[in-house]
């Protein structure tokens, strides 16, 4: 399983914190998480972005596969001062 | 000027070296508006003597709800300008080089540190990339409606172009930049700096810390594991 936590506008949006998945690309937990919650859109996700193992991926790596027994986040990034 | 009474209240979680050693550094800010002006103000206060404040920008209408040291008699001066007075009214023994210019426009640039307070990733991408070339570590911050970034980013690190990417739009595009969240990320980014400064280990270097003013949450990105 994949242990999901939700920060920002997701978690905000949609009340959601933390979600376990099985294992997959983003995609795949994208797909999951939809399912589980049908009242989040596909495009709910397109500005997020998803920390892995410290990295950052955007929505063009999210066919990116996640191993099994870890987390991820979903958040969006700020760039104003 | 009592310097002692001045900053005796800092002295709790400041050491004597700690204040000497803020004394001498040579600190450059980029982008005096809101995070800069706030930074600024702090940084005067906690002792840095030395600063290059970099923006070609001067005070408007719109920078009123959450730049310090805008008000209504400054509309249309330069923000390095006012703010370099200000800080002058908090400490006159501080020396303060302006310079209006675009980071772009800039050739060279020497100091012990670069704060990272503009308003736009592109903007940031390029300071990551100035850190690198003058090998100068850079403290990043970023805010946008009820959340905000903060790290410390060494110069061989690319976490500022891998978080940014080829994405066009940051929140806040969307959310635009209320005061609070301003003035909360500039005061987590002087703690991160006085951090630094101390050299402690708590310090968030080359990951960041997102902070989520509307759930109350601060968390850090993690580091990557193959680092």
């Amino acid at each position: 399983m994949i242990k999901i936590t939700f920060y920002s506008l997701l978690r905000s949006n949609y009340h959601i914190e933390e979600e376990f998945v099985k294992q997959g690309s983003i995609n795949d937990i994208i797909n999951q998480i939809i399912k589980k919650y049908p009242e989040i859109k596909l495009s709910a996700f397109r500005y997020s972005v998803v920390f892995y193992k410290g990295k950052p991926i955007h929505y063009h790596g999210f066919d990116t596969e996640i191993e099994d027994n870890e987390e991820i986040f979903f958040t969006q990034f700020v760039g104003g001062g | 000027m009592s310097i002692l009474e001045a900053y005796k209240m800092n002295m709790g979680v400041l050491s004597k070296e700690d204040f000497n050693k803020l004394q001498q550094l040579d600190v450059i800010i980029v982008g005096l508006g809101g995070l800069g002006g706030y930074v600024a103000n702090q940084l005067i206060r906690l002792g840095v003597l030395r600063m290059t404040l970099i923006d070609f920008d001067t005070f408007s209408e719109s920078n009123l709800n959450r730049q310090l040291f805008s008000n209504q008699n400054n509309i249309g001066e330069y923000k390095v300008d006012v703010i370099c007075n200000e800080l002058k009214k908090i400490n006159p023994l501080a020396s303060i080089k302006c310079i209006k210019k675009r980071i772009q426009d800039i050739n060279d640039l020497s100091g012990d540190y670069i704060i990272d307070c503009v308003d736009n990733k592109e903007t940031k991408i390029y300071l990551s990339k100035l850190s690198n070339k003058f090998n100068i570590p850079l403290l990043h911050g970023a805010c946008g409606g009820w959340y905000g970034q903060v790290g410390w980013i060494s110069p061989k690190c690319s976490l500022l172009e891998e978080l940014y990417g080829d994405e066009e739009v940051g929140l806040e595009k969307v959310l635009l930049n209320p005061p609070f969240i301003v003035g909360a990320v500039a005061s987590v980014m002087v703690s991160e700096f006085i951090k630094m400064i101390k050299n402690d280990s708590h310090v968030i270097l080359d990951q960041i810390l997102m902070i989520d003013l509307l759930d109350n949450i601060i968390t850090k990105s993690g580091v990557a594991k193959n680092d």
